[in-house]
């Protein structure tokens, strides 16, 4: 089935309007080049835009001298091929130390890109003792390499590449956050180091390798090969052609630059599946397309332009019968922001050969499903524009989170830890559990549309009490599944790890979600909750799921010890929750006050 | 228009029945009445392919309730409740307190509380570590009385419900299942076994599988050619142990074993204390001072029984030697210089006498000594004493160096004489205890070929006593006896402090407990006191647990030398594990590790063989054990560590059986309702 879709995916991709020919330096054929980074096979679209990330912090980087953005595979083949020396490496396999990168810049002058600020300093306290402009948020490479930094226990200034490899965790194996900084820092600058080396650029497997691993475009040039290593002549090919591109890129010769990359890429394609050993793969054409396709069209993206579409639709039908159309069209768009998220999801299960509910990323993805189907399902069900429109909104902006917050979560494709390989049963528990929490935000979606129209007044009371019913119904359908969730978890972990129940912070958060609305539930079935009771329990009982999936990451070594990318997070959730408590508060004090309303 | 009806208070839509709840005791109130509801619908989405969602017909009727609230349909469940609470029959304060016991709102302010524990206790563990929840919360008997209350009031409200009808079966299922979840989870804690065993890839077998939450004092004696040991064993807990906490682990074999503290993390410091057994030598420490009134050094010495011992420190030597009789005292703290011949003065000490003999002329000799018989002879000198291969000894000549003097002691009722020799340079080594019987007769040879060193001698009487004399190189100066805090002068003008006198001495560690840092993973082990008495002979101790330096202590015992292992507790597989192989699966690029496995060897009891292979999420069943794969270290040899934990879970069938139970009674509840 993905094979029609990549198909479908190339066709479009193909369709746009091509550049005009043997005038420019043709990438786009690089795109589609397999490439081995971090553990995993990938096309070299995938591994510019990570690449771009790790270096930047950013999803795109503007040209320093012409200020256009560069294409992510042009920006990489461009700090690739413009390198005049690909450094010494005494082994091909593996790459230096940070001082080779300061003896770079002992022999060689800093090009474009060694000058341009492309990393980022964020901590405010680093800035200072790399004394950096207060205003400066960034720094270049040849800056980076040549700077000094105060150290902030001694006082004692110490070149910034000698310092940061003396720091160390303190006792409980933890990092400081200045420290912490720096070594992003430097990690930054490393990967830029590797890029710029071509050492990133694993471009051709080792013949019958059994570790599986690739050389890289630097390996490569330096290699002799033999009649005995290389009977066919094939690698040597890729050598020649390999070493006429970056000639002619650096001689600024497009055409000839297009006719070696065309060559080189053409002998790889066939060179490549015969290279691995039995016991590994190459990756085919087809999954390759499949990825440069899902880096292209972001199905994530389309799913919540579409979802907001559908989220204005329905607000606007809702306010007039007359408007069917808009309605339908809300209706559709939120249907079709549901079928993205599935091609998405399926495509990211393909491409990971396991399903996409292996990393906090996917989960939230995956809940994003979980919340637009069961808010089209009870949508349909009770024909009511709130509970749709209330869909819509939960969904957009769980998968606003998941585009915008990739450093907390990561959309990375990584290989799993071996304690998650445990396909069938990992995958029903975590799933579950999201289509649990899915149904549980749609609770709190419908509760606040009910508690806002309530709050506006312009709510029909019959309105909110289908509402409210429907708020009930996914209460139901999550606490369902958070229980069976929780239950297959505790299977999962029985049959890996030897026990069912261990008490550990993330099962024992489940277990305390799990009583909280069991005890609404409770409550509600004998009236000691009414409507309203029960969706403002509803509403901030998404609290402990708030705790359960996201702040327990944060409770280990201490509360302060936290990722430094993610720093901010759990004030941003904080500050939501206790906004999501005011807004419940207010429309509780405004029922009270208000006789004739019935919404009790 | 449509005919449709709607579960769940909608009333303005619905057909209702009130059932007056208090005014109509007895009466079934609500009952499964399918009644159809007429109802308008406004919803712009009429498209006729959506009506197969509305054309469900359910039943609603509603209790009516205080403050005219109106619930849910499934409120039925409660209903029955209301009911007997006016049936007359059912009164009497037992049967109030049930109600109140099966109760909802207890079973609410119940599940409230655990909210409340188990956030305090998931703070807690980050705080200190998951032991500590564990100790404190979730094993606690209060928190498995919290959890008991819980299921007690499940099971009150389940028998609250009789006569059950059909339409309990869900809501039975559920809390039954909850109940049997509950005994399956309580087996496990109370039967089930958790550890872990270590193997090395070609190394010996595993045997016993290691407790983590355990720890064990073991004492192991010789009995014949065999060792037997006994085991004591107790659960430390997470923390420090409060001062005045002790346990006592009871008594086997005559052994009894106390706990009198423990430090959960602790850094031992090797010192020396004093051996209340009264067997083992002394042990001075000391200080240096140079002249100019600086420390220069600061040691501990250890005296060894009949030779002494000395150490050579900065421009001196300080030696510690035992005194085996009193009365020798006198021949080192005022030796004779002047009546010395060429051959030099013997001392002959037998029960509290002291006799003197020239030697020059009583070579080959025998001398009474005492009023009972008892002689000695003087049976050989030897100027230049050399050993022979078969035992004897020779002189390479004339010439003094190290003279000795063989000698034969005549006891009273013993046949054969004891063959003693005395050295000039080593006065007070005895070989006595080499013949096996200990020689009443002690000697002290004096020959003026002997020279005098530059030390400060410290010498301890039997009594326990420490007397020091100061050797200038030309004679030695008696310093009488002296104790802690004195200090000596050196003919060098260094002086010698003593800080401390240990009469007889054994190792003893000093701990300081330390805080283990969260997320710290390498802390130090717990250290323990323990009260150890065996036969009447008490011995306090501290040991360090799975320890190599601190762990282990010999304590001399009326069964012999006995030793004391601290470690964890183990607990027989009844099976011995081999590691045949292990395997590291890598991502491609060996980038981070995809899987690890390990070929173990399982020998039973009865010697048959059979190969397991056990990887992550696969684990291998052995007997009532599964064997999982949980780490792998490197045993600093190249060869590799595989950790593997060994569980044995007698209530993982009530466990699933319950989990079952819950998850189909609440889909009945949720869903099924029409059904019963």
């Amino acid at each position: 089935m993905y094979r029609s879709m990549a198909t479908l995916i190339v066709l479009l991709a193909t369709a746009l309007p091509a550049p005009a020919a043997g005038e420019t330096f043709q990438t786009d054929a690089w795109r589609y080049l397999p490439v081995l980074g971090g553990g995993r096979h990938k096309p070299l679209d995938t591994l510019a835009r990570d690449s771009v990330w790790a270096i930047t912090g950013q999803t795109s980087v503007a040209d320093p001298e012409s200020g256009q953005t560069v294409e992510p595979t042009a920006l990489y083949l461009e700090m690739v091929l413009q390198r005049q020396d690909w450094g010494p490496a005494a082994d091909p396999h593996v790459a230096g130390g940070l001082s080779e990168l300061a003896a770079y810049f002992a022999s060689h002058e800093p090009d474009k890109w060694d000058e341009a600020p492309l990393l980022p300093v964020t901590n405010a306290q680093l800035r200072k003792a790399l004394a950096m402009d207060d205003g400066q948020k960034r720094i270049s490479p040849v800056e980076l390499c040549k700077a000094k930094i105060e150290d902030p226990e001694s006082s004692k200034r110490a070149p910034f590449l000698i310092w940061v490899q003396s720091v160390r965790p303190d006792e409980s194996g933890k990092f400081g956050k200045f420290q912490k900084a720096a070594r992003e820092l430097s990690e930054r600058l490393w990967s830029y180091h590797i890029l710029r080396t071509a050492q990133g650029l694993r471009m051709m497997p080792i013949r019958g390798d059994k570790t599986g691993r690739w050389y890289s475009a630097a390996a490569l040039t330096r290699l002799d090969f033999d009649d005995k290593s290389d009977p066919s002549g094939e690698m040597r090919m890729v050598q020649l052609h390999l070493r006429d591109a970056k000639a002619a890129y650096l001689a600024d010769s497009p055409e000839s630059f297009n006719e070696a990359s065309d060559a080189l890429l053409a002998t790889l394609r066939e060179l490549g599946p015969k290279l691995v050993d039995e016991s590994k793969d190459y990756p085919t054409p087809g999954i390759i397309r499949l990825e440069v396709g899902y880096n292209t069209w972001r199905p994530f993206r389309v799913a919540w332009i579409f979802t907001l579409i559908a989220a204005v639709g329905l607000a606007i039908g809702s306010t007039n019968t007359r408007w069917k159309a808009v309605s339908v069209a809300g209706l559709v768009a939120l249907a079709v922001g549901l079928g993205a998220i599935l091609i998405g999801l399926v495509i990211r299960w393909v491409l990971k050969g396991t399903p996409p509910v292996t990393n906090l990323y996917e989960s939230v993805v995956f809940t994003a499903l979980g919340t637009a189907a069961f808010g089209l399902v009870f949508g349909l069900w009770s024909r009511r524009h709130g509970i749709l429109a209330a869909a819509a909104v939960v969904t957009t902006i769980i998968l606003l989170l998941a585009d915008f917050c990739p450093s907390v979560l990561d959309p990375a494709l990584r290989p799993l830890p071996p304690v998650l390989r445990s396909p069938e049963f990992l995958v029903i528990h975590v799933m579950t559990i999201m289509l649990g929490y899915a149904a549980l935000a749609l609770a709190v979606g419908i509760g606040n549309v009910t508690l806002g129209t309530y709050l506006l007044g312009l709510h029909q009371e019959e309105t909110i009490k289908v509402q409210c019913r429907f708020t009930y119904e996914s209460l139901k359908a999550g606490v369902l599944l958070l229980l069976v969730g929780t239950i297959l978890g505790g299977i999962w972990a029985d049959f890996s790890w030897g026990r069912f129940w261990g008490w550990d912070k993330k099962e024992v958060w489940a277990l305390i979600t799990l009583l909280a609305y069991l005890i609404i539930l409770h409550a509600r079935h004998t009236n000691w909750l009414g409507n309203r009771g029960m969706t403002a329990g509803a509403v901030l009982c998404f609290t402990f799921v708030l705790m359960a999936w996201y702040g327990v990451n944060f409770l280990h070594g201490g509360l302060h010890n936290y990722g430094l990318s993610g720093e901010e997070g759990p004030l941003w959730v904080g500050s939501a929750c206790l906004l999501q408590l005011a807004f419940v508060g207010a429309a509780i004090i405004v029922s009270y006050n208000r006789p004739t309303a019935k919404f009790d | 228009m449509r005919l449709n009806s709607r579960p769940l208070g909608i009333p303005e839509t619905e057909g209702r029945i009130t059932a007056p709840g208090g005014a109509c005791p007895g009466a079934i109130g609500v009952i499964g009445l399918r009644i159809p509801a007429v109802h308008v619908d406004s919803s712009p989405f009429a498209a006729g392919s959506l009506d197969i969602l509305f054309l469900r017909v359910r039943v609603t009727v509603m209790a009516k309730k205080r403050g005219g609230k109106s619930g849910p349909a499934h409120s039925r469940i409660n209903a029955p409740q209301q009911e007997k609470a006016v049936d007359p029959s059912w009164g009497g304060p037992i049967l109030a307190s049930l109600r109140f016991l099966g109760s909802l709102k207890l079973a609410l302010v119940l599940m409230a509380v655990s909210i409340v524990v188990l956030a305090r206790a998931t703070f807690l563990e980050s705080e200190r570590d998951l032991d500590y929840a564990l100790w404190f919360i979730y094993h606690s008997w209060w928190f498995i009385t919290l959890v008991s209350l819980l299921a007690g009031n499940v099971v009150v409200a389940m028998l609250l419900k009789l006569p059950w009808k059909r339409r309990h079966i869900g809501f039975l299922v559920a809390h039954a299942g909850l109940l049997v979840l509950m005994a399956g989870s309580f087996q496990t804690f109370v039967a089930g076994i958790d550890g872990h065993v270590q193997v090395v890839e070609g190394g010996p077998p595993a045997e016993s599988l290691i407790l983590r939450d355990r720890s064990q004092l073991t004492t192991s004696w010789r009995e014949g050619d065999a060792t037997v040991a006994v085991d004591f064993s107790f659960a430390p807990g997470p923390a420090d142990w409060p001062g005045g906490r002790t346990k006592d682990l009871g008594e086997s074999d005559e052994i009894r074993v106390k706990v009198l503290g423990l430090y959960r993390h602790a850094y031992g410091t090797a010192g020396w204390g004093e051996d209340p057994s009264g067997v083992s030598s002394p042990v001075i420490h000391f200080a240096l001072v140079g002249a100019d009134g600086r420390q220069v050094t600061e040691k501990w010495l250890v005296g060894r029984k009949t030779i002494g011992t000395t150490m050579t420190v900065g421009p001196t030597n300080v030696t510690l030697s035992e005194v085996p009789v009193r009365s020798m005292l006198a021949d080192l703290l005022d030796p004779p210089t002047d009546k010395l011949g060429a051959k030099g003065l013997l001392s002959i000490h037998y029960k509290g006498q002291v006799k003197q003999i020239p030697v020059d002329e009583n070579v080959g000799k025998t001398v009474s000594i005492g009023d009972d018989g008892t002689k000695v002879e003087i049976v050989r000198y030897l100027a230049q004493p050399t050993s022979e291969p078969d035992g004897t000894f020779n002189s390479a000549g004339d010439e003094p160096h190290n003279p000795m003097l063989d000698l034969w002691v005549h006891l009273p009722n013993v046949k054969e004489p004891l063959r003693q020799l005395s050295l000039a340079k080593t006065p007070l080594m005895d070989f006595s205890g080499s013949r096996g019987i200990e020689c009443p007769v002690k000697f002290f040879y004096h020959h003026p070929a002997v020279a005098v060193r530059q030390a400060v001698e410290f010498l301890q009487a039997p009594d326990g006593k420490l007397f020091c004399r100061v050797g200038t190189g030309k004679r030695y100066e008696s310093r009488g006896e002296v104790g802690e805090g004195d200090t000596i002068k050196t003919s060098s003008g260094y002086q010698v402090h003593l800080l401390r006198h240990v009469r007889h001495a054994r190792r003893e560690t000093k701990f300081t407990p330390v805080k283990k840092k969260p997320g710290q993973s390498a802390a130090p082990e717990a250290a323990a006191h323990f009260e150890v008495s065996v036969a009447g002979e008490t011995q306090e101790i501290w040991l360090q647990r799975n320890n190599r330096q601190f762990g282990a202590y010999t304590m001399q015992t009326p069964k012999g030398p006995m030793r004391i292992d601290f470690d964890y507790a183990q607990c027989p597989l009844g099976f011995s594990l081999k590691l045949i192989d292990f395997e590291r699966g890598m991502n491609p690029g060996g980038m981070g590790d995809a899987t690890y496995s390990s070929v173990v060897e399982i020998e039973d009891k009865s010697g048959l063989t059979q190969q397991h292979k056990i990887a992550m999420n696969e684990p291998a069943e052995y007997g009532k054990f599964t064997l999982y794969q949980s780490g792998f270290d490197n045993a600093g040899d190249g060869r590799e560590v595989s950790r593997l934990r060994v569980a044995y879970d007698p209530g993982r069938l009530l466990k699933y059986a319950g989990c079952v139970m819950i998850c189909l009674g609440t889909f009945m509840v949720f869903y099924l309702r029409g059904l019963f």
